[in-house]
C-alpha cells in the first residue's frame, strides 16, 4: 500500500518566532547602549538619532511607503552628511524585502532612535556636568569612641 | 540590640554619646529569630495570605509605575507653552532626557505612550498628539485628564444684536486658548426700556408714523416729554409717578398694547385706539414676549426679503414674458446662431442699397427676414434688460446674456431655453400669487413665512406644466410619459390645473 504523502496539518501552530522582548528591557538595553557610548562620540551619535527620528516617524506613518522611499531618503541624509555611507549601505541591506513589513520595521526603527535620543541627551548631560570634587577621607575614629558623638565640653 | 534600628543604623547612637557599645542581649535576638520564624511559617501555611501579600505588592508596583510615568509628563508640561506646532521630536527627547537626567525618573511610560500610536514625522500631526497626550497624562484624576483634550465652555460673545456661545481649547488641544464660537446665536432681545422707547402712531389724518417716544412727544409738539419712562411694564396699572400723562391722549391707560397669544411665530400687534390716537406694538416687542425660538427672526427676515424680491418680479412679470413669447414666435422663420448676426449685417446693407436703387430687387435678400432678425434682437435684449440684476456689472449682464436667449445660440437652442423660461417665469408668478391668495387678509404681514411657503411650493408642483401651452402635442406626449411614477404624474396634473386656473397665467 503506498504512503500516502504527509500533509501540514493546517489545525498545527505556526512556527513559533522569538517572543519580542518586553518593552522595559528594550528599553533598559538602549539605555545601557547609551552608557557604554564614549564621550567624545556622544553629541555626534545624538545628533543622529535626533535627526533620524522625525525622518523614520514620517516614512513609518506613511501607509503607502515603499522602498524606494527608504533608500531615497538614506541616501538623502547620506548625501548631507548626516549618516556615513557605509552605515547607509548597512541599513538599506537591513530592510525587509517583503513589502508589508518594510513599515513594522520602520515603526521599530522609529521607536528604538527616539528611546536612544532621550537616554543619549541624558547621558550627554551627564557628561558635560562637572565632576564634582573628591571627599577627603575622614580620619579613622579610635575604636570605642562613637564619632557622631558630640566633642566634649570644656570648660571655661 | 535596641528595638530602634532604622535601615541598620542605630538611630539612639548619638544619644549615648559618652556611655561606650553596649552588650547585646543574646536573648532577645533568640526572641526576633523566632518571630521572623513564625511569620514564614504562617505564609506557608496559609498560600491565601501570601498570594495577597504579592497582589498588594503588584499592586504597588504597579501603581508606582503609574505615578512614575505622571510624574515624568508633569515635569515635561512647559512644553505645552510653546507655540502651536513647536513640538517636535527634538524638543521630547531633550525634555525628557533631562527629566532622566535631572530628576533621575525612568522616561519608558512616557515613550511608550508615544509609541502607542501610529508614528508621524515632525508636524502639526506630531505637535497635537503631544499636547493631548501631555495635558491629560499629567493629571491626576481621569475626569481632569478628560477635560485637557475637549473644549470647554468659553466666555459668550456678544455682537451687539446677539450672544454667541463659544468654547476655549484647553491645553491639551491644537491651538490652546482659542476661543471658538459654537451653536447658534442667542438674540439679545431689545429691554422693555428700549421697546418703550420705540412707537407706531397714527395721527389724526390716518398717517402712521414709527419713531422713538422723543420724536413721537416732538411731533405732538410736547417739548421735554418722553413716552419710555412714563410707560409703565404692562399690567402694572396706570401711568407711575413723575410720567408725563400729557403725552397721552385722553383715555390712555399707560399700557402699551398687549400681546396677543401665540398664533404663529410672529404675532401681529392689534392697533389699539386711544381716544384719536391710534397705538401700535413694536414688532420686535411682540416677537419676544412670544418667546420665538432662536435664529427665528433670521429666518423670517430672509423670507420677508424672498417675497419682496417675488413682489417686485411680479410687477413685472408681464413685461418680461412678452418678449420672451414674441422671440418664440419669431424664432419659427429666423435663423440664430454664431455669425447670424454677420449676415444679417450684410443682408441689411444689401436691402438698404436695394431700396435706393442701387441693387437690383430680384438680388437683394428678403427684407422680412432681415426685419424679423432685427425684432428678435430687440426682444432678447429686452428681456435681459428687465432681468431683476440688470443693472449689475458689465459681466455679470455678459454672463446673463450667454445663459439666457441670444442671437449666438442656435435656433433650437433658442426657442428651447425660451420656453422654459416663459415656463419658470409663471411658475414663480404662480408661486407668489399663491402664497397671497393663502394669506389673503394681509399678505405682507405674513411675508416671514413666504421662504418655507415657497419651498413647500416648488415640491408641489411642476414647473414644466407652466410652459404647457408653448409646447407642440409631441412634445406634451413624450414630456408626459417621460414622468417615471404616478406620485409625479400627479404632481403634474395638479400643476396643470393651478396654471389655468390663475386667470392671465397661460396667455
Amino acid at each position: 500500500m503506498p504512503v500516502a504523502e504527509a500533509k501540514p496539518n493546517p489545525l498545527a501552530p505556526a512556527r513559533r518566532q522569538a517572543p519580542e522582548p518586553h518593552p522595559a528591557l528594550r528599553h533598559a538595553q538602549i539605555w545601557q547602549a547609551a552608557q557604554a557610548v564614549p564621550p567624545d562620540q556622544l553629541a555626534g551619535q545624538t545628533e543622529r538619532a535626533s535627526y533620524a527620528t522625525p525622518i523614520l516617524g514620517a516614512l513609518a506613518g506613511d501607509p503607502k511607503v515603499t522602498a524606494k522611499d527608504v533608500i531615497k531618503a538614506v541616501a538623502s541624509a547620506a548625501a548631507d552628511g548626516k549618516i556615513q555611507p557605509s552605515a547607509a549601505v548597512k541599513l538599506i541591506s537591513s530592510m525587509p524585502t517583503d513589502p508589508d513589513k518594510i513599515r513594522p520595521w520602520l515603526k521599530t526603527l522609529y521607536e528604538a532612535n527616539m528611546s536612544a535620543a532621550v537616554h543619549l541627551k541624558a547621558a550627554t548631560m551627564k557628561a558635560a556636568q562637572p565632576p564634582s570634587a573628591p571627599v577627603a577621607p575622614a580620619p579613622a575614629a579610635p575604636a570605642g569612641v562613637n564619632p557622631l558623638a558630640a566633642a566634649p565640653q570644656v570648660a571655661a | 540590640m535596641s528595638g530602634s534600628m532604622i535601615g541598620g543604623v542605630d538611630a539612639s547612637i548619638p544619644l549615648q554619646a559618652g556611655r561606650g557599645v553596649q552588650q547585646v542581649n543574646p536573648l532577645q535576638q533568640i526572641g526576633q529569630y523566632a518571630q521572623t520564624q513564625a511569620l514564614i511559617n504562617q505564609n506557608k501555611l496559609f498560600p491565601g495570605q501570601q498570594q495577597l501579600q504579592q497582589q498588594a505588592i503588584q499592586s504597588g508596583a504597579t501603581n508606582l509605575a503609574s505615578l512614575t510615568t505622571q510624574k515624568a509628563y508633569q515635569s515635561i508640561a512647559q512644553l505645552l507653552a510653546l507655540p502651536p506646532g513647536q513640538i517636535t521630536h527634538d524638543a521630547v527627547t531633550t525634555a525628557l532626557g533631562s527629566v532622566e537626567h535631572n530628576l533621575g525618573l525612568p522616561t519608558h511610560g512616557v515613550l511608550n505612550d508615544i509609541f502607542a500610536t501610529a508614528p508621524t514625522g515632525d508636524g502639526p500631526a506630531f505637535d497635537t498628539k503631544m499636547r493631548a497626550l501631555l495635558a491629560s497624562r499629567a493629571q491626576i484624576s481621569p475626569e481632569s485628564a478628560v477635560a485637557q483634550v475637549t473644549p470647554q465652555t468659553g466666555p459668550p460673545i456678544s455682537t451687539g444684536q446677539a450672544t454667541l456661545p463659544t468654547t476655549v481649547n484647553p491645553a491639551g488641544l491644537p491651538n490652546p486658548g482659542q476661543i471658538n464660537p459654537t451653536g447658534s446665536a442667542l438674540p439679545i432681545y431689545p429691554s422693555t426700556d428700549a421697546l418703550m422707547g420705540q412707537v407706531t402712531w397714527e395721527d389724526g389724518n390716518g398717517v402712521r408714523h414709527y419713531g422713538t417716544s422723543a420724536e413721537y412727544a416732538a411731533q405732538r409738539g410736547i417739548p421735554g416729554t418722553s413716552l419710555g419712562p412714563a410707560v409703565p411694564v404692562q399690567g402694572s396699572g396706570g401711568a407711575p409717578a413723575g410720567a408725563a400723562p400729557s403725552a397721552f391722549p385722553a383715555g390712555y391707560d399707560g399700557r402699551l398694547p398687549q400681546a396677543q397669544p401665540a398664533a404663529g411665530p410672529t404675532v401681529a400687534s392689534k392697533p389699539q385706539q386711544y381716544g384719536n390716537l391710534t397705538l401700535y406694538g413694536s414688532p420686535q416687542g411682540l416677537t419676544d414676549t412670544t418667546g420665538a425660538a432662536p435664529g427665528t427672526a433670521e429666518v423670517q427676515g430672509q423670507s420677508a426679503q424672498q417675497y419682496a424680491a417675488d413682489q417686485r418680479a411680479a410687477g413685472t412679470f408681464a413685461s418680461r414674458v412678452l418678449p420672451l413669447r414674441q422671440s418664440i414666435d419669431l424664432l419659427s422663420n429666423t435663423d440664430t446662431g454664431p455669425g447670424s448676426q454677420t449676415l444679417n449685417q450684410f443682408r441689411s446693407f444689401a436691402v438698404s442699397m436695394a431700396n435706393q436703387g442701387l441693387l437690383p430687387k430680384d438680388v437683394t435678400p428678403d427684407a422680412i427676414q432681415q426685419a424679423n432678425f432685427d425684432e428678435l434682437r430687440k426682444y432678447m435684449s429686452n428681456y435681459i434688460t428687465n432681468l431683476p440684476f440688470a443693472g449689475g456689472s458689465d459681466a455679470r449682464m455678459a454672463e446673463a446674456v450667454s445663459g439666457n436667449p441670444n442671437i449666438n445660440l442656435s435656433t433650437i437652442a433658442n426657442k428651447d431655453l425660451a420656453k422654459v423660461l416663459v415656463g419658470m417665469e409663471r411658475f414663480r408668478q404662480a408661486q407668489y400669487l399663491s402664497f397671497n391668495q393663502q394669506h389673503a387678509a394681509n399678505p405682507a404681514q405674513a411675508a416671514g413665512q413666504y421662504g418655507p411657503a415657497a419651498a413647500q411650493f416648488a415640491t408641489q408642483y411642476d414647473p414644466r406644466a407652466f410652459a404647457y401651452d408653448l409646447m407642440n402635442p409631441a412634445e406634451r406626449t413624450k414630456l408626459y410619459n417621460s414622468l417615471a411614477t404616478p406620485e409625479a404624474k400627479q404632481r403634474y396634473r395638479d400643476s396643470l390645473k393651478l396654471a389655468y386656473g390663475i386667470p392671465g397665467l397661460m396667455q
